[in-house]
């Protein structure tokens, strides 16, 4: 008797489960609503052109995001949709684009990257009924910038300053050499290194610009070898800095390097091997080695779902959607209630680590720390020494 | 609807460099690729001169075509004695000349960051902030610019192109200075581009390198080879379909994951396949030789 | 310094004298003005990453494999847009911008095959051999630079040999007449499909070896490519081969030179400027002789 009333629980269970549905993921989760209105969040990335392989990262990032909240139940059971349109990487694409995101798909909140496509939209996104979330966007120039424009990465001016009074004062540097990729961003650190690192008594020898997508470095470094700076500042795109280093380290230069994290690719590793150890970077935002759930959820979330390691484009814009979904699920769905759901927000827990609330400039703060590069490695350089 | 309007007003600024192409391209026989170059210039003296000063939006694109044809003479008097493919090259060598100009002078371009926030155009003195009203003045401006090139191609100058265009040694015997005639085709359209630039910066409201590469003078170029060498019906034809395709294709459904290239490759096998069957384009008369 | 900047910059010339000679080849012999000769170097590229990292292949294969695909790639390109255009007696600017269109189909295919995301070139077993250092007076390179330089040479000797032969010196002959080639009796289509091949295999072994040196490859490093390509090739002088590959190695000096006089980041306005100067002032190419044909 016993035994058949146990079985008929257990089938019952069993059915029940069958009926509701699905594995939901989280104790709060309902179930989505099709009826309901879609919550759509639009993003603009480069997915052609020279930078094509950013909007790959990012794309997939926020696609992993949608579908890990319409597993949960949706916000308060409406689907959550991302459309992705190209930016080609230039402003006028991205404007073209944001215009049709806004116009015919009616979208309301948007995550742009690129400098230059998130600063050309800047004046349309404060003429309009929109809400951005800047993830990567590294110019200045974006704090501020309106009332619905937030931004989730600290811009230049904070870890370019870091990066010149730790080479100055910690490092004991006095003569550097500076590098960098001419775009909004390579511009903008070479601005606030050599401001910071002047500032303090230091001299720039020599400064030199190159295109993105430059492959080989060897003239410049020539001429760097010569000079004998104590560090050379590399602030250029992933690619470009394993290359610098690599082949600065092939011309026997063993000069201590330092650039900002964009080189947080696992690429870095395979171009430069031992010739990266000892590289120092400045991060903020993000660490696929940080000892937190969330982000250790979305490393492996990514990796499973991509069969690649994700970078830090990824994560912030994953964690700018989920965000976006964190103040319409307490706001609703409007331009106004999500800029005041974010302002609101006390603080987050993401892929990119910790971040904290945004301050009355729309930016939020994170911490600064200096990692350096060991055979495959970065480990934070306080914990070194 | 905002979108729409603004990409009506780009197909206006198409078929104003088109014509302008088209003249150069269709009557004096010439190819050239500094139309970005020249569209570029125009484009950042509207945003340094909106930014910085107050003036009239006519004032501007006035100023705008002028300046881009002085330059534009100053690149064609050395220019115009080569032919063909060398002149071609000359124009490409131009063209990214002037980009690494935008890009690299920091202190008035402000190099990649471009020039933002370029204020509505002041038209007689009023601040016009209706996107309607702007398409319609820009369709006015067109349709004079279409008007304009017409009249052109019809008077004796322009059938004195056209034969020059056929056998330029005839014509030379005949007496005519060619190289005369080229300049002037070439001021002419050097114009157009300049004008066009500024419509570029009053609907994009910004202006930065990226939109004046080799690339839009190739799209260009295509547009009129697209619809028909020397044939004005035909240069309007090429910029609505290549317009109307390279931004309407961002709304065609595709699969996700191939989306994006996808389109793209749409776009580069138009140009391939028109070239191959139908070379003189959709209402063309003429091939280029 | 001054030996390691001339290392530098005939390691690179070498890369760029390569793939200049390949275009010098295509445009002197059929006049066409191949602008996917980028897009063919950039296919060769992901094609060598897939044997040497991919598929683990060895090195000699692999490069010899990697100019066949280019080679290849080449001759399709022939068939499905130059022929057809031959057939129809087009202008050189209709075959400028089919190219053009190519160019553009081919490189998002190559990123719609390989995505988008740029790829290390990684060589199982020769890592460490490949990237040693060797000195040469107080200058230093790379195995892999070296090689770059070594395979060059060999291959511009190859073509110079090769010149002599049958196919070569009809290669020649179409590109100086091609109306007498084909009175004469020439094969001239197979000698096209030969040209394109040869072509395309010389930017094909110039990519693999750069991709091997430099390590990344990605969908649209064509395009710096081919800027390279046409100024050198346009400075160099297109009238004869000997002037391309001058041309290449001059722009390969002229950037690691340069780098002394004016800061990095002008050192391509410094190459454009001096493109239209020697179109405007000297068109045949500051290496070339007179041009034979005006208007080509």
């Amino acid at each position: 008797m016993k035994r058949i009333l146990s079985l008929a629980l257990a089938l019952t269970l069993a059915l029940s489960l069958f009926v509701c549905g699905g594995s939901t993921a989280t104790a709060s989760a309902g179930t989505i609503d099709p009826s309901l209105e879609v919550y759509k969040i639009g993003c603009i990335f480069p997915m052609t052109g020279t930078i094509a392989s950013s909007g790959e990262y990012c794309k997939n990032a926020v696609e992993l995001a949608a579908e890990k909240i319409n597993n949960s139940g949706g916000i308060n059971g409406h689907k959550v949709e991302v459309i992705v349109e190209d930016s080609k990487g230039v402003p006028r694409d991205g404007i073209m684009a944001y215009k049709k995101l806004v116009d015919v798909n009616k979208v309301i909140a948007i995550v742009p990257t690129i400098s230059s496509v998130v600063m050309a939209l800047v004046p349309e996104v404060n003429a309009a009924d929109v809400v951005m979330i800047n993830t990567l966007a590294k110019t200045n120039d974006i704090v501020g910038a309106g009332p619905r424009i937030f931004s989730i990465t600290i811009p230049t001016s904070g870890d370019g300053t870091y990066q010149g009074t730790f080479a100055y004062e910690v490092l004991g540097a006095r003569t550097a050499a500076m590098l960098y990729v001419k775009s909004d961003v390579g511009i903008s650190y070479d601005k606030f290194v050599t401001e910071e690192f002047e500032r303090l008594g230091g001299k720039i020898l020599s400064r030199d610009g190159h295109d993105g997508g430059t492959t080989d470095f060897r003239a410049v470094l020539t001429k760097i070898k010569q000079e004998n700076p104590d560090i050379i500042f590399v602030e250029s795109q992933y690619q470009e800095i394993a290359s610098i280093i690599k082949q600065a380290r092939d011309l026997g230069i063993d000069t201590q390097t330092m650039s900002f994290s964009s080189v947080l690719s696992g690429q870095f590793n395979e171009i430069t091997g031992k010739a990266g150890n000892g590289h120092l970077i400045t991060v903020s935002g993000y660490d696929p080695e940080e000892n937190l759930a969330s982000v250790q959820d979305f490393v492996k979330s990514y990796r499973d779902k991509y069969g690649a390691e994700p970078i830090i484009d990824s994560a912030m814009t994953y964690d700018a959607v989920m965000m976006f979904a964190e103040a319409i699920r307490s706001n609703g769905y409007t331009a106004d209630g999500i800029s005041q759901g974010l302002m609101d927000m006390p603080g987050y827990e993401g892929a990119t680590g910790v971040i904290e609330k945004f301050n009355d400039r729309h930016v939020v703060s994170r911490p600064i720390r200096m990692q350096v590069h060991q055979d495959g490695k970065w480990l934070y350089y306080d914990e070194q020494n | 609807m905002s979108v729409i309007l603004s990409i009506l007003i780009q197909l206006c600024m198409y078929s104003i460099l088109a014509l302008g192409l088209n003249m150069l391209v269709g009557y004096s026989g010439l190819v050239s690729s500094a139309t970005a170059a020249l569209f570029g210039i125009g484009g950042y003296l509207t945003a340094l001169f909106a930014l910085h000063y107050k003036l009239d939006f006519f004032v501007i694109l006035i100023a705008g075509g002028v300046f881009a044809a002085v330059l534009g003479v100053l690149v064609s008097l050395p220019a115009l004695r080569l032919k063909g493919d060398y002149f071609f090259i000359t124009t490409m060598g131009f063209t990214w000349i002037i980009t690494n100009i935008m890009t690299n002078w920091m202190q008035v371009t402000r190099g990649p960051n471009g020039l933002t926030g370029i204020p509505s155009p002041l038209v007689f003195g009023q601040v016009l902030n209706s996107r309607f009203l702007f398409f319609i003045l820009i369709l006015i401006i067109t349709a004079l610019c279409i008007f304009v090139a017409n009249r052109v191609c019809t008077s004796p100058f322009g059938r004195a192109l056209k034969g020059m265009r056929e056998d330029d040694i005839a014509l030379e015997a005949l007496g005519k200075n060619i190289t005369a005639f080229r300049v002037k085709t070439f001021v002419f359209y050097a114009i157009y581009c300049g004008m066009a630039g500024t419509i570029y910066a009053y609907n994009m409201r910004f202006v930065d390198p990226t939109a004046f590469t080799s690339d839009e003078s190739i799209f260009v170029l295509s547009m009129v080879v697209l619809g028909g060498v020397g044939s004005i019906k035909g240069t309007l034809v090429g910029v609505l379909v290549l317009g109307i395709i390279s931004e309407g294709v961002r709304y065609v459904g595709l699969p996700a994951s191939i989306a994006f290239q996808a389109r793209q490759i749409i776009y580069g096998l138009i140009l391939v396949l028109f070239m191959i069957f139908r070379p003189q384009g959709l209402l063309g008369q003429y091939k280029i030789t | 310094m001054l030996i390691q900047t001339l290392v530098n910059g005939i390691s690179l010339g070498s890369a760029y004298a390569l793939t200049a000679l390949g275009f010098a080849i295509i445009y002197r012999t059929l006049g066409i003005f191949h602008f996917a000769h980028g897009s063919v170097y950039a296919f060769s590229a992901h094609v060598a990453y897939s044997l040497i990292t991919l598929v683990k292949m060895p090195l000699i294969p692999s490069v010899l494999l990697t100019m066949l695909a280019g080679g290849i790639l080449g001759m399709i390109i022939n068939f499905l847009i130059y022929e057809p255009l031959k057939r129809h007696a087009s202008s050189g600017q209709v075959y400028m911008i089919a190219s053009m269109g190519a160019s553009i189909v081919l490189q998002n295919l190559i990123a719609t095959a390989w995505g988008a995301i740029t790829k290390v070139l990684v060589l199982p077993n020769l890592e460490t051999s490949l990237y040693n250092i060797h000195h040469i007076g107080s200058a230093v390179i790379t195995m892999a630079q070296l090689l770059v330089v070594i395979v060059t040479v060999v291959a511009l000797a190859t073509i110079a040999l090769f010149s002599k032969s049958m196919i070569g010196l009809s290669i020649i002959a179409l590109g100086n007449d091609s109306e007498v080639a084909e009175n004469l009796g020439m094969k001239v289509k197979a000698i096209r499909y030969i040209t394109l091949a040869v072509g395309s295999a010389l930017a094909a072994l110039s990519a693999v070896l750069v991709s091997i040196d430099l390590r990344a490859v990605d969908s649209a490093m064509g395009v710096p490519i081919m800027l390279m390509t046409i100024i050198a090739v346009i400075v160099g002088g297109t009238a004869n081969f000997g002037a391309a590959i001058a041309g290449g190695y001059l722009i390969g000096l002229i950037k690691n030179f340069g780098i002394w006089a004016i800061s990095a980041e002008w050192d391509n306005t410094l190459l454009f400027i001096m493109l239209v100067l020697v179109i405007m002032f000297k068109p045949a190419g500051l290496f070339g002789r007179k041009i034979s044909k005006l208007g080509r």
